[in-house]
């Protein structure tokens, strides 16, 4: 059953000019494609191709120029009512950036949950920290520590304890282990893997890597200059991938051949 | 005699919390005209590498110990001009190598007069053959780096990198920051005209494929030492340290899919001020044996690792 469905989107980014003619980048051009429920759609395609840009229109933080974003039945947008957004969440390329080093893990991977209105009362709140860290690998009393205590893999995976906190049904991860060494990656992306097993997620998998979408993927779209050139199953879409684009990006992707 | 030997190498800081080995005993050489990989987690030593050989350790940092020689002679203690014209280096942002303010031209002629014999025009007409090398049109000479995209800029670090007619360029992460396609454009680039003038390059990078595809040999650093060395083909196909094998099995290849789960090492890289005792990987490595936890392996034969000695 398809659960996410991008209807048509397009997107146009104004830029007022003081001289001359205003001047206009159209980052997505009618793109459709859906996400089937408990499956991964992983996005591909180069710098500024308009991945990030969808990614924002997907989880309602920026609006689409046209077009509409359906999530199980509720149509997305940056003025939706919150209770839809407990159900969409994202984990961001950089752990540094995303999470606020000032604040403690525990009140990082509470912040959804008390956003949400979803947990009364300090010990539970404390219950569910404590369970989250543990889905993701990391301890219970790590809930006292600041993010820079822990290394780039580990605070990636605090991200993904926040992004879990509100039981969402969906996560879009941009580049999630772009800025991760390949030890580290292996140990987040098998645990993205784990998750979407157990908890049955939906992901909206971002990346530029064509060795990690082939071992995330269900499902690959192929983004080039803001239009889906190309979409495939994972399988397919490497054994016969039908756009030139596809074939260049498979012919120059640095992926290692293990006999 | 190798044209670069790199002969137990240690590196230190004096910091805080107490001496830190930032490279210990690293040993390799380097041919003429080779495509040499070092390959490593971040904080591994790899960047401290090519620092070390470029003449770039300061202070707190110091070589604590072992010889870096050209041709045979220590450059350990020889200024940095004298390695200049020898060695370049080309680093992962472009924009921090290339001067804003001057065109591409002058900044190509300018490292030609510094370093060749060449002058006036003579030094022009070397900047252009080095454009079109690149596949730049000649009349870009008048451009500013700001003027180009950043697979262009990065070409021009190579050419800039090529004007002084050096035996080695040492590339740190050159491609990090680029488009795959665009990266392979420029590794192919720099691939070809160093074997088209016999230099030979160190390329730094933490990514197997970019190993895999551009190197004739590869060194691999895990917590400021190098663990094994060998020809791309034997240490991706056939790797001997449990590191490396480790390594390997944990990028993403075409052979996996969606059904299939990574190879994981357990734990993470050591800082460098809690290096453990005996082997540095034991408390990760799955073969580890009871001597691992008591003395440090040295490189012997390509491989620092007791279960490859007295075989
Ligand atoms: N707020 C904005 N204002 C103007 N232009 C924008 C804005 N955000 C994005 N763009 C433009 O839209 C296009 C797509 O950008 P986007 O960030 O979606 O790319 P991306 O595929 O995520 O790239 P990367 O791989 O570098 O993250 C680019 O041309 C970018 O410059
Ligand atoms: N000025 C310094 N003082 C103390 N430690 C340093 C300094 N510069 C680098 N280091 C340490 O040396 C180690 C090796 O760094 P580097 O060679 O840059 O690694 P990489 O393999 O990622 O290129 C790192 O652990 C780093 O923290
Ligand atoms: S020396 Fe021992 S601990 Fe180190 S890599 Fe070899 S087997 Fe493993
Ligand atoms: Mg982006
Ligand atoms: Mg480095």
């Amino acid at each position: 059953m398809s659960f996410v469905q991008i209807q048509a989107v397009s997107k146009t980014f104004s830029k007022r000019r003081l001289f001359g003619k205003d001047s206009h980048v159209e980052a997505l051009k009618n793109v459709s494609f859906s996400i089937q429920e408990g499956q991964t759609y992983a996005l591909v395609g180069e710098s500024g191709s308009g991945k990030s840009t969808l990614a924002k229109i997907v989880v309602g933080v920026d609006d689409a120029s046209a077009g509409q974003v359906i999530i199980g039945n509720n149509a997305i947008s940056s003025h939706m009512p919150l209770h839809y957004r407990r159900n969409i969440q994202m984990v961001f390329q950089s752990p540094y950036a995303s999470l606020n080093p000032r604040w403690r893990v525990g009140d990082l991977v509470a912040e959804p949950l008390k956003a949400f209105k979803l947990i009364n009362g300090k010990q539970q709140r404390r219950d569910r920290v404590a369970e989250l860290l543990e889905q993701v690998g990391l301890q219970a009393d790590d809930a006292i520590k600041y993010p820079h205590q822990f290394s780039g893999g580990q605070r990636q995976r605090i991200s993904i304890a926040r992004a879990l906190s509100s039981s969402p049904k969906f996560i879009v991860c941009d580049e999630p282990t772009s800025a991760l060494d390949v030890s580290v990656q292996a140990q987040v992306l098998n645990l993205l893997k784990q998750l979407q097993n157990d908890l049955n997620l939906t992901y909206l998998f971002i990346t530029h890597d064509l060795a990690v979408v082939k071992t995330m993927a269900h499902q690959i779209g192929v983004l080039r200059q803001g239009e889906l050139v190309e979409e495939q199953p994972a399988q397919a879409l490497f054994a016969n991938p039908q756009h030139s684009y596809t074939q260049n990006l498979l012919q120059a992707a640095p992926v290692l051949k293990v006999k | 005699m190798s044209l670069l030997e790199v002969d137990k190498l240690c590196v230190e800081f004096s910091t805080r919390r107490g001496l830190l080995k930032a490279l210990n005993q690293v040993s390799f050489e380097l041919e003429k005209g080779e495509f040499l990989g070092m390959v490593g987690e971040s904080g591994a030593g790899k960047s401290m590498t090519g620092n070390a050989i470029l003449g770039l350790i300061d202070a707190p940092g110091e070589i604590a110990s072992g010889d870096i020689r050209l041709d045979g002679k220590s450059i350990v203690d020889s200024p940095e001009t004298i390695r200049g014209s020898r060695i370049s280096m080309i680093f992962q942002d472009p924009l921090s190598s290339l001067n804003p303010l001057t065109t591409i031209g002058d900044q190509l002629i300018e490292t030609i007069e510094l370093h060749t014999n060449r002058r006036g025009a003579a030094a022009k007409q070397r900047a252009i053959e080095l454009l079109q090398k690149i596949d730049i049109d000649a009349d870009r000479l008048e451009a500013y780096p700001h003027q180009f995209s950043g697979g262009m800029r990065q070409r021009v670090v190579i050419a800039l990198a090529m004007a002084s007619e050096p035996d080695i360029i040492i590339a740190d992460e050159p491609t990090t920051a680029l488009d795959v396609s665009v990266q392979a454009q420029v590794l192919d680039l720099l691939r070809s005209l160093c074997q088209a003038e016999g230099t030979a390059v160190i390329l730094i990078t933490h990514d197997m494929g970019v190993i895999g595809n551009w190197t004739d040999r590869v060194g691999v650093m895990y917590a400021g030492s190098l663990i094994e060395i060998g020809t791309t083909e034997q240490i991706i196909q056939a790797p001997r340290h449990p590191y490396t094998q480790g390594l390997i099995a944990s990028t993403p290849t075409m052979a996996a899919d969606v059904s299939t789960n990574l190879y994981q090492i357990p734990g993470n890289m050591p800082p460098l001020t809690a290096i453990p005792e005996g082997c540095a990987f034991h408390p990760r490595c799955p073969k580890a044996e009871q001597q691992c936890q008591l003395s440090t392996p040295s490189l012997v034969d390509q491989v620092a690792c007791h279960l490859w000695r007295d075989a």
